[in-house]
């Protein structure tokens, strides 16, 4: 049973096809890489599927659930952005809140999921911090802790080690993949960049020109 | 060694001569060139063209009406006074009223406050919409808008009266809080547009997949980032409220007169003496609140204007 899946896409904008026909699934619990050129569609694969971008033809599923036609904040997504998207004028705390806004959880769950997050990505001692005052790494942190709270069974990642630093982003890629290990969602992760996608992924989507070249594991 | 001694060395020079820094760079120095001496001479004009003036309004309030006879617009009052600036808030008589401005005082404070706040609540919630939001037409509307700041106010004036008149709220506060925040509108929504499209695109993603709830994420996020470019719009509202003739004398009843249409009354009055010092200490208490908004958040409205980019 995939967890997602494209069916037929389409997208285009104006007269400027750039997805077309495409067809892929992920497995529940995979950690799907789509890797490629600036332009080859990736992104725009990852919009579509988090609702920002509507599909001009075709359907995508997550679960049994037909979500072509569903608002962002309906398919049960977390995504986690390049630039961190973290608002700036909330405390740490508050951006992890925020990531809840649309879920009706009680005051404690939120507590607790909050708590549970802040932990695991050792964000603790920052919570009472606005983003601001926050290096490169801690904000990245924060900005998958935002992901993490809403235990989406999907989480988005749209390039999100493209502004750190060499040593940094090779951390950050061993913390992901291991948040991976541990809490096994499903993932789809966009980069393009080879040495990220051969030690993270699970599965590897090469696309070029709007079109799937390859797709099988990193080995 | 050499390099170390030589270090030392210039740092003891630096230290011994403290008045002579830096003499490895001497730079030359500056000398008011003929260009500038024109720019300073240009410049000063036009500050004497604001205060002289300025300065006879001032010195007049202050004097009796028995030295302004002499005819001396220029000199010091011999006596100051502050009666005039009394009579002309207390006893000036506009048509039959004579209450003086501080009737026109308060009307001008209750007519600001509705203004202000119906204005601005309606351009920054359609500028977030058209800044961040797919709006269908939004170019289109945007244009329109663009197309709506050139009209002046006059082509449109008997047809506002018309509609205001047919809602029942012509010659009314709300009338006339109404009418600024329609002519506000086009403006203000553009600055505020302008505004929000700086915001990084992926803030408000992040925020539609987290809550998706329009008036939330105005409220919770798109609110708090707003503080520079409200102040700038609150100066220019109240500026410009605070100094309207026009939609005052043409949408104000007879007891919502704001107070530079009673300034006006009393100057344009037509019987007896023309109390030079009343009218001069009249305009200096209609001009003087903005001034006091100007010194007060006068600082946030320059980093207001230069604060473009929000940066995390």
């Amino acid at each position: 049973m995939p967890r997602v899946s494209f069916e037929h896409i389409v997208k285009s904008f104006g007269s400027l096809t750039i997805l077309n026909d495409l067809n892929l699934a992920v497995d529940d619990g995979d950690f799907l890489v789509l890797l490629g050129p600036s332009g080859c569609g990736k992104t725009t694969l990852l919009n579509l599927l988090a609702g920002l971008l509507e599909v001009s033809d075709g359907r995508i599923m997550i679960g049994e659930r037909d979500v072509t036609d569903l608002d962002p904040k309906d398919r049960g997504l977390a995504m986690v952005f390049q630039s961190y998207a973290l608002y700036p004028t909330k405390t740490v705390y508050g951006n992890l809140k925020f990531g809840l806004a649309a879920s009706r959880l009680d005051r404690q769950e939120v507590e607790q999921r909050i708590a549970t997050a802040a932990k695991l990505l050792q964000i603790e001692p920052l919570l009472n911090r606005k983003p601001g005052q926050l290096s490169g790494g801690q904000r990245q942190r924060v900005a998958i802790g935002r992901a993490l709270v809403k235990q989406a069974d999907v989480i988005l990642f749209d390039e999100p080690l493209s502004n750190l630093d060499a040593k940094l982003r090779t951390e950050m890629r061993l913390e992901i993949k291991k948040l991976h290990d541990t809490l096994k969602p499903t993932i789809v992760y966009v980069t393009h960049d080879q040495i990220e996608a051969m030690t993270m992924a699970t599965r590897i989507a090469v696309m070029d020109g709007g079109v799937i070249q390859q797709f099988g594991t990193p080995d | 060694m050499t390099m170390i001694t030589q270090a030392a060395t210039l740092e003891d020079a630096a230290n011994a001569l403290p008045t002579q820094r830096g003499p490895f760079f001497p730079r030359k120095k500056k000398r008011i060139a003929g260009r500038s001496i024109a720019i300073l001479v240009f410049l000063t004009i036009c500050a004497l063209f604001f205060c002289v003036p300025l300065y006879v309004v001032v010195v007049t309030s202050f004097k009796t009406m028995d030295q302004i006879r002499e005819g001396a617009i220029f000199s010091l009052p011999h006596v100051w006074t502050l009666e005039a600036w009394d009579h002309a808030w207390n006893k000036a008589c506009s048509g039959i009223n004579c209450n003086g401005l501080k009737v026109g005082f308060w009307n001008s404070v209750l007519i600001l406050f509705p203004s202000l706040i119906l204005s601005i609540a309606l351009s920054i919630v359609t500028g977030y919409a058209l800044a961040l939001w797919n709006v269908r037409w939004a170019n289109a509307f945007l244009f329109l808008l663009f197309i709506c700041a050139f009209v002046p106010f006059q082509v449109i004036m008997y047809p506002l009266i018309r509609i205001t008149a047919s809602i029942g709220i012509y010659g009314t506060l709300w009338g006339i809080a109404a009418v600024h925040a329609v002519l506000a509108m086009p403006v203000l929504t553009l600055i505020f547009r302008n505004y929000y499209k700086d915001i990084p695109q992926e803030i408000i993603r992040a925020a539609i997949i987290d809550s998706g709830s329009f008036w939330r994420i105005f409220i919770e996020i798109i609110l708090p980032m707003s503080g520079n470019i409200l102040i700038v719009v609150l100066i220019l509202q109240i500026t410009s409220i605070w100094n309207d003739y026009l939609i005052g004398v043409t949408f104000g009843g007879l007891g919502t007169q704001p107070m530079t249409v009673i300034l006006a009354n009393l100057i344009t009055v037509s019987t007896g003496v023309v109390a030079y010092n009343d009218n001069m200490a009249a305009a200096l208490l209609t001009a003087i609140p903005p001034l006091v908004i100007y010194f007060l958040v006068g600082k946030f409205f320059v980093q207001g204007i230069t604060a473009g980019a929000i940066k995390g």
